[in-house]
């Protein structure tokens, strides 16, 4: 358990410094501050409350949103499930206030049940197509969620109760989630409310445990 | 600020470290225990283009006693107290059935009311040619054996009669109410569900190793309303999770297993724990009515999972039922 919790801090310091998790930001609304708090409710894998921190960058004369969000599952304030990412998003290409979006993000989540303690390192890739106003903004989501490797030991109660013999460890390539849907938001000052909501389907095609997303997001920019 | 190539290849080799001699989830016995098709020396028969895991206890020429697991897709493990029959002079037959527990995994196109309905009869033709029987059914299993009783009726005077434990209903009427007490007892912002769902980005079933692993998770527990011990968990080996989902879609289609059951003369008890609030009294009673000849009996203080939890007092009222059908002769 040491080194799986060594293994998430290594990858937390890693991977803070560089991105930024930003699926839900107004890219017409960048020019009103460089820095973004976000606070997100909503249910996507069950009901979940998160907290970002995004910083808007200037790289090859090109605006990044890097930063990072930190998701709890909010069923009777559950620690054990969290989903802490960090990623990038940036314009691809665009045309007026209509843009073509590409974000990447990496991710390092955990889960305990009565079955085992988990903990996952994934990557996630969003393409963003939409129309951007100051104001507000609409766009399509499309994104996959890769379940890379998951760490898993079982509890002593599926020792007992069902299975004495599984094997716990690293197990690679465990899964995925592709997402589609609309997300869409209003700027007004120096905030944001966005809603995201969309489909879920699994890596085989069928659909997830929950198979639907919908979030909403308040964002504050200095 | 300027992106550090770096940092990108640092995460890059951070994701794939954990890849190299990982396991694979779907690999048999890595999570789930392996079935009868990946490990020979667990107690199996083959029948009708399947490999079931089966065995049985007691004196092969004693009155023989068919047993019949719950889920759909679920297995006979927390059904051996009812092992203890086999001392009694019983010849006492568990089997997990098609696509559950140990038996061999199928695609759902495979698993049909029809091909149960045809395991079942070659179960029995199996353990008992040309021999009575009587049925245990336990939650589904007791409605596996009220299909097959409106099927076949008394199949040929051979089916003594049945004890059927808290079947869920025998009609698609009856299963939407039972389903909608054993969800609505479940809360949607409670840690059981939650857990459920925020598993979904952990594992995909993209096998059926994966997703017998996921229905075992979601199975493990129950519903509140079926009031399991928590401190005495029934066991299972492995959870179906194509045979419960195919199950289930075909209860959607529309269903009605009580057509022939008028027919069905023989004594049939309905043995329920009183504490279950999904299979109340009223729900058994009203599944009891599709049979002419069915008496209810209640154990105090149990759940769901009586046999289980309560094997002495189940297998009390299981002895004098037997008796008194003459399933003892």
């Amino acid at each position: 358990m040491k080194a799986t919790m060594k293994l998430v801090a290594v990858a937390v310091l890693v991977a803070a410094p560089l991105t930024a998790q930003a699926q839900d930001i107004n890219f017409g609304a960048l020019d009103d501050g460089a820095n973004r708090v976000s606070l997100t409710a909503g249910a996507e894998h069950g009901l979940s409350l998160g907290a970002g921190y995004a910083r808007v960058v200037s790289v090859a004369s090109r605006e990044l949103v890097i930063g990072g969000d930190l998701t709890l599952g909010w069923a009777e304030v559950d620690v054990d499930d969290f989903r802490l990412r960090a990623g990038l998003l940036a314009p691809i290409v665009g045309h007026g206030r209509w843009k073509l979006i590409g974000g990447i993000t990496s991710t390092v989540r955990g889960t305990k049940n009565h079955v085992a303690r988990m903990i996952n390192v994934g990557a996630d890739a969003t393409v963003l197509a939409g129309h951007y106003a100051p104001s507000w903004f609409v766009a399509g989501e499309v994104g996959f969620d890769w379940a890379l490797a998951t760490h898993i030991a079982h509890t002593d109660a599926y020792r007992m109760e069902v299975y004495a013999d599984a094997r716990d460890g690293w197990y690679g390539n465990t899964g995925g989630n592709l997402r589609y849907g609309l997300q869409g938001g209003v700027s007004f000052g120096r905030n944001d409310v966005i809603l995201r909501a969309g489909r879920m389907q699994d890596v085989d095609g069928n659909p997830a445990m929950f198979p639907f997303y919908a979030t909403l997001t308040y964002g504050a920019r200095w | 600020m300027q992106t550090n190539p770096t940092h990108v290849l640092g995460v890059l080799a951070l994701s794939i470290l954990p890849l190299t001699g990982c396991l694979c989830a779907s690999d048999p016995g890595n999570l789930v225990p392996k079935t009868v098709a990946e490990d020979p020396t667990l107690p199996a028969i083959e029948i009708a283009g399947t490999r079931l895991h089966a065995e049985a206890f007691g004196d092969p020429a004693g009155p023989v006693i068919i047993v019949l697991h719950g889920g759909p897709g679920s297995d006979y493990r927390g059904l051996l107290p009812l092992k203890a029959l086999a001392d009694d002079g019983y010849r006492v037959v568990f089997w997990d059935q098609r696509g559950a527990g140990l038996s061999q995994r199928h695609d759902a196109d495979e698993i049909t009311l029809e091909t149960y309905l045809e395991d079942l009869r070659l179960v029995i033709e199996h353990y008992a040619p040309g021999r009575p029987l009587t049925f245990i059914g336990h939650s589904w299993g007791a409605m596996y054996a009220t299909v097959f009783i409106n099927q076949y009726g008394d199949y040929d005077g051979r089916i003594k009669g049945a004890i059927l434990s808290e079947p869920g209903a025998f009609t698609d009427e009856q299963l939407r109410g039972y389903i909608k007490r054993l969800i609505g007892s479940m809360s949607l912002v409670g840690e059981q569900f939650n857990d459920a769902l925020w598993m979904g980005q952990f594992l995909s079933p993209a096998d059926h190793a994966r997703a017998d692993y996921q229905r075992t998770m979601m199975a493990m527990r129950g519903t509140p309303a079926e009031h399991l011990d928590p401190d005495n968990p029934s066991p299972i080996w492995r959870s179906g999770a194509i045979v419960n989902a195919k199950m289930l879609s075909i209860a959607e289609d529309g269903f009605d297993w009580t057509t022939n059951l008028a027919a069905f003369t023989r004594k049939v008890l309905f043995l329920r724990g009183d504490l279950n609030e999904a299979a109340t009294l009223e729900h058994q009673q009203e599944l009891a009515a599709g049979y002419p000849n069915a008496e209810i009996e209640t154990i105090a203080n149990v759940g769901h999972e009586m046999i289980w939890e309560r094997p002495e007092e189940y297998l009390e009222h299981a002895r004098v039922y037997l008796r008194e059908i003459g399933a003892d002769q």
